[in-house]
């Protein structure tokens, strides 16, 4: 049996690349991150930063074209370099995932009741009763009204907040310690959003949380921990009161200006200038500084070591206004 | 406010639209105006009409019933031939760049198509025009002969505002118009129209879900559900005092980076219901934390309250969000 005691998982200089026609291009370059059991970590970055590409990886379902390299370790198994046969083990069984768009992601030929019950039964050897028990357990648990009829329709019978239950129930089914959610509620409408939300929050039993996310309030919502990346580094990482109360990376405060307040007063938000490097874009030093205002001739000329929770060489202290 | 000021103006206007079931009524006797200069948003979840009314207001779906004004002038049910200047004067962004541009086309081939369809010019006024239009986004007119594919979210979102800023339009529609874009860039686009506005004194009708948005950039707010308003009235005041459960709810929802937002949360249950399926009563009832037996049985009007506030709702204001305002002043 696998050791899997103490860390939820952990990740060791993780590198993840994919081929362009100048060579291997990396988009997650050298991650360390450890999530705890019971920890609910959020992942913020905008598009091209890494954090979906860290994601599949950790479940060991990346693009086949990609390259990864350095260790993800759940309990004594490097998902790196493990078979296949243990990776399918722990998939669904001690990690799982979460996609954005749930309709994409179930089957739409099956029943709910059907698609469950073959998880709990691929990792479990009961019978289809049994598991048909699971199932009903599992949906009550994650919200769904009437889950006794609902087990017998099909994804496209069921509105998109009751589908991203359905993945959620998925993902819980055989109690994992790992959660890793993408972007769950963006295809969500605001109040369904909401729902789910408070479902992310409070109703994951015992299992851990990774939530990736573009929206730093999303974060702030369900999560204790916030690890914001930027393309391809962890850049700055801390509980969520901290962060948003004393960010310290530029591009952390950066992130929080940038979002519109109920402010009365309607000033001019504050934009982060120009766009984040593309995948093949050689750019020397750090990696925000053609970006950051703070940055100078040390900042392109070498790149900052994530040290004390930063990677900084000119963090900055005091509440974001 | 004279109603001479009136663009845009929408009389009770529905929109039916077939289905195998018989027939849905996306967009519900709704009047809608937009005054020359101001900005005023449409929210709503998915179904809610927003966008099909937005649509209408272009008349890029024909009304079934109710009137159409532009400039006091009825347009209901002119021809496409007698509404060419209205097209030129209303314009449209749309949410996501990446599917709003031919990838294929040149910037100032972009740009240069609205201009060759509703004026007679040389290409080399036409790539003036185009230029200039790029520079009014912030963009560099050497841009012109590069293609969009080439182009980040937040430069493609650029060269959709200045492809509909090209025919120096009265009306800009914008549907989602930062939704699709990555946060840092977000930032950029709004101050880009808020500008734009302040030299053009154009008018937006802002469609979008993300009430803090809303709130930055509108001057009056409606609000729909099941393809009717149930509540309208001057942003400030309808953020600040919501009249609609509904309304309430909304706010309620935008994820909020402090604690007390997040504490006293108002959590609807279950989704809007079909359109095709509309409830009985109020449409808002089932998924109503305050209604009463009555709301499943009587429908409430759309009513003006003093302060010109409209709501639909037997018990406005009963239902009070929790909303962390800031001051920056």
């Amino acid at each position: 049996m696998i050791n899997t005691a103490n860390n939820a998982i952990e990740i060791k200089n993780l590198v993840v690349s994919f081929p362009t026609p100048a060579g291997y291009s990396a988009v997650v370059r050298g991650i360390n991150l450890t999530i705890n059991p019971g920890d609910r970590v959020a992942i913020v970055g905008e598009s091209g930063s890494g954090k979906t590409m860290m994601g599949l990886s950790m479940l060991g379902i990346q693009p086949t074209a990609a390259k990864v390299e350095g260790e993800i370790l759940i309990g004594d198994v490097n998902m790196v370099t493990a078979a296949d046969a243990v990776a399918r083990k722990l998939r669904g069984n001690y990690i799982s995932m979460v996609f954005q768009e749930p309709l994409t992601s179930l089957n739409p030929v099956r029943t709910i009741s059907s698609q469950l019950s073959e998880s709990v039964r691929r990792h479990n050897s009961i019978s289809k009763k049994e598991a048909e028990e699971r199932v009903l357990e599992v949906l009550t648990a994650v919200g769904i009204p009437a889950p006794k009829e609902r087990m017998k329709s099909y994804p496209h019978q069921l509105s998109g907040g009751l589908r991203q239950r359905v993945m959620i129930a998925l993902a819980l089914i055989n109690k994992p310690q790992l959660v890793v959610a993408d972007e769950p509620t963006t295809a969500l409408d605001a109040t369904i959003q909401a729902q789910i939300l408070d479902l992310l929050r409070s109703g994951m039993g015992d299992a851990a949380l990774m939530l990736i996310t573009h929206d730093l309030a999303v974060a702030a919502d369900v999560c204790n921990r916030i690890v914001v990346m930027y393309a391809g580094n962890i850049v700055e990482q801390g509980p969520v009161a901290e962060i948003l109360s004393n960010p310290k990376h530029p591009y952390t405060r950066g992130l929080l200006s940038a979002i519109p307040k109920f402010d009365q007063a309607r000033p001019a938000l504050n934009p982060i200038p120009g766009a984040p490097p593309t995948i093949s874009e050689v750019v020397p030093g750090c990696r925000f500084a053609s970006r950051c205002s703070y940055a100078d001739a040390q900042c392109t000329a070498s790149e900052p070591e994530f040290i004390n929770n930063i990677a900084c060489f000119h963090p900055v202290t005091g509440a974001v206004k | 406010m004279s109603p001479d000021k009136k663009l845009i103006n929408a009389v009770d206007l529905s929109v039916t639209f077939k289905v195998p079931s018989g027939s849905l009524r996306a967009v519900d006797t709704v009047s809608f105006y937009v005054n020359a200069g101001e900005t005023v948003a449409i929210v709503g979840e998915s179904g809610s009409g927003k966008t099909t009314l937005a649509l209408s207001l272009m008349r890029a779906y024909a009304p079934t019933s109710g009137n159409l004004f532009f400039e006091d002038e009825d347009i209901t049910h002119l021809s496409e031939k007698a509404l060419k200047d209205f097209r030129k004067k209303v314009q449209m962004v749309f949410q996501d760049p990446y599917s709003s541009l031919d990838p294929r086309m040149t910037v100032s081939q972009v740009i240069a198509e609205p201009l060759r369809a509703h004026f007679k010019l040389s290409a080399k006024e036409r790539d003036e025009k185009a230029g200039e239009s790029l520079k009014a986004v912030g963009l560099s007119p050497d841009f012109l002969n590069r293609r969009a594919s080439q182009f980040s979210g937040g430069q493609r979102q650029r060269i959709a505002i200045a492809r509909a800023l090209a025919l120096d339009p009265k009306v800009l529609v914008a549907d989602e118009p930062v939704s699709a874009l990555d946060v840092s860039t977000q930032a950029q686009i709004v101050n880009l129209l808020q500008s734009i506005q302040e030299e053009r004194n154009i008018s937006y009708i802002l469609v979008s879900h993300d009430l803090r948005l809303v709130y930055h950039l509108a001057t009056r707010v409606v609000v729909m559900y099941l393809g009717k308003v149930v509540e309208e009235g001057a942003c400030d005041d309808v953020v600040a005092n919501p009249q609609h459960p509904y309304t309430a709810a909304l706010l309620s929802a935008v994820p909020a980076l402090d604690e007390a937002s997040r504490r006293d949360r108002i959590v609807l249950n279950g989704a809007p219901p079909s359109p095709i399926a509309r409830p009985t009563g109020c449409s808002f009832h089932p998924r109503c934390p305050i209604a009463r037996p009555e709301c499943s049985t009587n429908t409430p009007e759309l009513q003006t309250m003093p302060n010109g506030r409209k709501v639909a709702c037997f018990y406005p204001g009963e239902l009070q969000p929790h909303i962390s305002f800031t001051s920056s002043k």
